[in-house]
C-alpha cells in the first residue's frame, strides 16, 4: 500500500549479507542522537524509540498531560492519514515544558514519513528541539519590526524634509511676490479711500443739484423732464444705493489680498528672522488663550473638550506656537458642519509633548492627506482659506524640532498632533544653555 | 505751507499718495500741504538744491539708487529734512541701513493706511519745526552773548532757505561755477 502512494518513502536497503554488528552499531549511534527517533509500524504502532526519543515523551507529551500521549498527538489516525496521502508530515509544536509558571516555551520540529525496509513497511518519526532556533527566529523577528519602525520614520523624515525643502524655495518666490504685490495693492487699496472720499463729495453735490432741481420754475420743465429721463436710463436710485456697498466690497477684498500677502509674507520669513523670543512657557495657557480667541467662531458648532495632561514648561517661540494651534483650531471648526466635538489633548512623553486637535468633522480624503501642508493647498471655498495655514505651521513646528502627525478618516474626522521638544534643540547660544540640559 | 516730497520709480503710488493727502478731511494738517512727486531720485536731488522741503518720502526699491542712498544724498543737502521710507519691501538689512544711515524718522510698510500715514507726517512735520526753532533761538542766544556775528547768522539764514547758496564755488578767474551736481 505505502509503495504506491509516494514516491518520497524511503527505501531502506541493506545488502542480505550485511554483518549482524553493523545493524546493531546503527541502532547505537540512533541512540547517541540529541534528535528523537521513533520507528512504529503502519498503523502506528511504535516499536523502537530512542534515548532522546523516550526522553521527548517524558518532557512533552506524556508528562504533565498538556497535550496527550504519543499516540494521541503524532501517530493518531488523522496524521497518518495525512501521511499516507502525502508520504510525508512535518509539524512544528511549541509547548510549554512542565513547569508549573509554564514561562519557558519549548519548540520541536517533527517529521514523519513512510519507510520500507527489505518489503517491510514502516513508519520513522523524527522530532528535533528547535527551542534554541525558535528564539533566535523571533528575535529575528523583533529586530525586523524594529528595522521596518527605523524604516518608517526614515521615510517620514525624508517626506518631512522635502517638505522642508520645498517650503524653502516657495518661500523665496513667496517674499519677491510679496513685495511686487504690496506696490499695486498700496495704491489701489489708498485710492479706493480716496475714491469714497470723492464719491461722498459728488453724492453731496448732487443732492444739492436735486434740490434746487425740484425747485426750477414751470418754464423749465423740459429740463426736468431730460434729467429725469438720464435718471431713469442709469436706474439712479439703485445706482445711488449701490455704489457705496460696490466700493466696500471691493475695499473688503483689497483687505484680503493684504492678508494674504501678509501671510505669504509671515510664511517666507519663518526661520530667517529670530524676532520672536523663545521662552519657557505653559503650553496650557497658550491653549487656553488660543481657544479664547477662536471661541466667536467655534460656539456655534462645536463644543471644546480639554483633556489636558500634566505638562512641565516648554521651550518654544510661544506667539508662533498659539499660531498653529489658532491654525488647527480654526480647521477643526471648519471641518463641522453642523454640530460637533473638538477635543485638545495634552500629554506629556519622554523628551518631548504631544498636542492633539481633534474633531469629528468631515474628514480629509486619502487623496488630499499627502497635500495638505503644501502652501496654496485647499479644499476651502474660494476666500475662506489662503491655503497656507497648514504650511505656515508645519514650518513653525519644523522650527521648533518638533512634528505634526495627522490621522483622519472622511466622515469620522481628524487628528493632528503637534509633537514639541521639551527644550529648545541644539541650543548653544551664550548665556541662554540651561545647567543639565541634554539635547 | 509744509512742502513734501514723494519718490518712488512707480507714478500710480505718488498718484495716490497724492490724492489721499489732498483729500484728507480739512484739519488734518494744520496747513495745506504742497507736494511734489518725483519718479527718479536723482531728479529730486536736483530739486531739492534749488527748493527747501520740509518732509521726504522715500521708496526703498528704485531702478537709479535704493532709498537710503537717496536720503543720505538728500540729507547732505539738506540737513534738516525730515526723512521717511515707504515700502513693500521689508527686510531687516533695509530697515537697519534706513534707521543708521538714513536716520529716517519712521519706516511705513506698503500698503499703507493713509490716516496712518497722515498722522505720521503731521508728527514729523512737528518734529522738525521744534528742532528748527531750538536751532533759531540756540543763534539767537549766540548773538545776544556775542559769539555768533550777524553776519554769520544771516549766512545760516540764508542757507536754510537756499540750500547750497552759501557754499558757491568759484573758478580760478573769479566767475561762479554752477556745476555743483557732483558733490550731491
Amino acid at each position: 500500500m505505502a509503495e504506491s502512494m509516494s514516491e518520497d518513502h524511503v527505501e531502506l536497503i541493506l545488502p542480505s549479507d550485511t554483518p549482524r554488528s553493523i545493524l546493531e552499531l546503527r541502532l547505537a549511534t540512533l541512540e547517541l542522537l540529541d534528535d528523537g527517533v521513533w520507528i512504529s509500524e503502519t498503523d502506528g504502532n511504535v516499536i523502537y524509540r530512542n534515548v532522546a526519543a523516550a526522553a521527548m515523551e517524558q518532557m512533552y507529551w506524556s508528562h504533565g498531560g498538556h497535550v496527550g500521549t504519543i499516540e494521541d498527538v503524532v501517530f493518531n489516525p488523522g496524521v497518518l492519514q495525512l501521511l499516507r496521502d502525502r508520504g510525508r508530515w512535518s509539524a512544528e509544536y511549541h509547548l510549554s515544558s512542565g513547569d508549573e509558571d509554564g514561562a519557558r516555551v519549548s519548540s520541536v520540529a517533527m517529521e514523519m514519513q513512510l519507510l520500507n525496509a527489505q518489503g517491510i513497511p514502516g513508519i520513522a518519526f523524527h522530532a528535533r528541539d528547535v527551542s534554541r532556533e525558535w528564539s533566535r527566529e523571533q528575535t529575528l523577528q523583533d529586530r525586523n519590526v524594529e528595522l521596518e519602525q527605523a524604516y518608517s520614520r526614515l521615510k517620514e523624515t525624508q517626506t518631512q524634509l522635502l517638505q522642508s525643502e520645498k517650503m524653502a524655495s516657495i518661500g523665496q518666490l513667496a517674499a519677491g511676490v510679496a513685495h511686487e504685490i504690496n506696490n499695486p495693492i498700496g495704491y489701489v487699496q489708498s485710492n479706493m479711500g480716496t475714491l469714497q472720499t470723492y464719491v461722498r463729495g459728488l453724492l453731496n453735490l448732487l443732492d444739492s443739484y436735486e434740490r434746487w432741481a425740484s425747485e426750477l420754475s414751470d418754464g423749465a420743465s423740459a429740463a426736468r423732464e431730460q434729467i429725469e429721463e438720464i435718471k431713469r436710463q442709469i436706474d439712479y436710485s439703485f445706482l445711488r444705493d449701490d455704489l457705496l456697498q460696490l466700493l466696500e466690497e471691493s475695499r473688503e477684498g483689497i483687505k484680503r489680498v493684504k492678508k494674504i500677502v501678509l501671510d505669504l509674507r509671515d510664511f517666507s520669513h519663518r526661520g530667517q528672522t529670530d524676532s520672536d523670543e523663545w521662552m519657557s512657557v505653559d503650553i496650557h495657557r497658550g491653549l487656553e488663550s488660543t481657544i479664547n480667541i477662536v471661541w466667536n467662531e467655534l460656539k456655534y458648532k462645536a463644543e471644546v473638550q480639554r483633556n489636558f495632561g500634566d505638562l512641565p514648561a516648554v521651550e518654544c517661540m510661544p506667539s508662533q506656537m498659539n499660531q498653529v494651534f489658532l491654525n488647527l483650531l480654526v480647521n477643526a471648526g471648519q471641518a463641522i458642519k453642523e454640530r460637533g466635538v473638538i477635543s485638545v489633548t495634552t500629554t506629556c512623553l519622554d523628551r518631548e509633548i504631544c498636542v492633539a486637535i481633534a474633531d469629528d468633522g468631515v474628514g480629509i480624503a486619502p487623496e488630499h492627506l499627502k497635500r495638505i501642508f503644501d502652501p496654496f493647498f485647499t479644499t476651502k471655498p474660494v476666500g475662506a482659506g489662503t491655503g497656507l495655514g497648514l504650511a505656515l505651521s508645519f514650518g513653525i513646528v519644523k522650527n521648533h524640532h518638533g512634528r505634526i502627525e495627522v490621522e483622519s478618516k472622511v466622515g469620522k474626522g481628524t487628528c493632528f498632533r503637534v509633537y514639541l521638544p521639551l527644550r529648545k534643540h541644539g541650543r548653544n547660544n551664550l548665556g541662554q544653555t540651561a545647567p543639565g540640559t541634554t539635547v | 505751507m509744509p512742502r513734501l516730497m514723494l519718490v518712488d520709480d512707480e507714478i500710480n503710488i505718488l498718484n495716490s499718495l497724492r490724492r489721499a493727502l489732498i483729500a484728507m478731511p480739512a484739519g488734518t494738517f494744520s496747513d495745506p500741504l504742497v507736494i511734489e512727486t518725483f519718479t527718479s531720485p536723482s531728479l529730486a536731488l536736483a530739486r531739492a538744491g534749488e527748493s527747501v522741503f520740509d518732509l521726504v518720502i522715500s521708496d526703498y526699491r528704485m531702478p537709479e539708487m535704493d532709498g537710503v542712498a537717496f536720503l543720505e544724498k538728500l540729507r547732505d543737502v539738506q540737513p534738516n529734512v525730515a526723512r521717511m521710507i515707504l515700502s513693500g519691501y521689508a527686510d531687516l538689512k533695509a530697515l537697519i541701513a534706513a534707521i543708521n544711515r538714513a536716520e529716517i524718522y519712521r519706516f511705513i510698510g506698503k500698503p499703507w493706511d493713509d490716516h496712518d500715514l497722515a498722522l505720521a507726517i503731521n508728527q514729523a512735520l512737528e518734529h522738525r519745526a521744534l528742532v528748527l526753532e531750538n536751532a533759531r533761538l540756540a543763534d539767537l542766544v549766540r548773538v545776544q552773548q556775542g559769539r555768533l556775528s550777524r553776519n554769520e547768522l544771516a549766512v545760516k539764514r540764508l542757507e536754510e532757505r537756499y540750500p547750497g547758496i552759501t557754499q558757491v564755488k568759484r573758478q580760478p578767474d573769479g566767475s561762479i561755477d554752477l556745476e555743483w551736481d557732483e558733490e550731491l
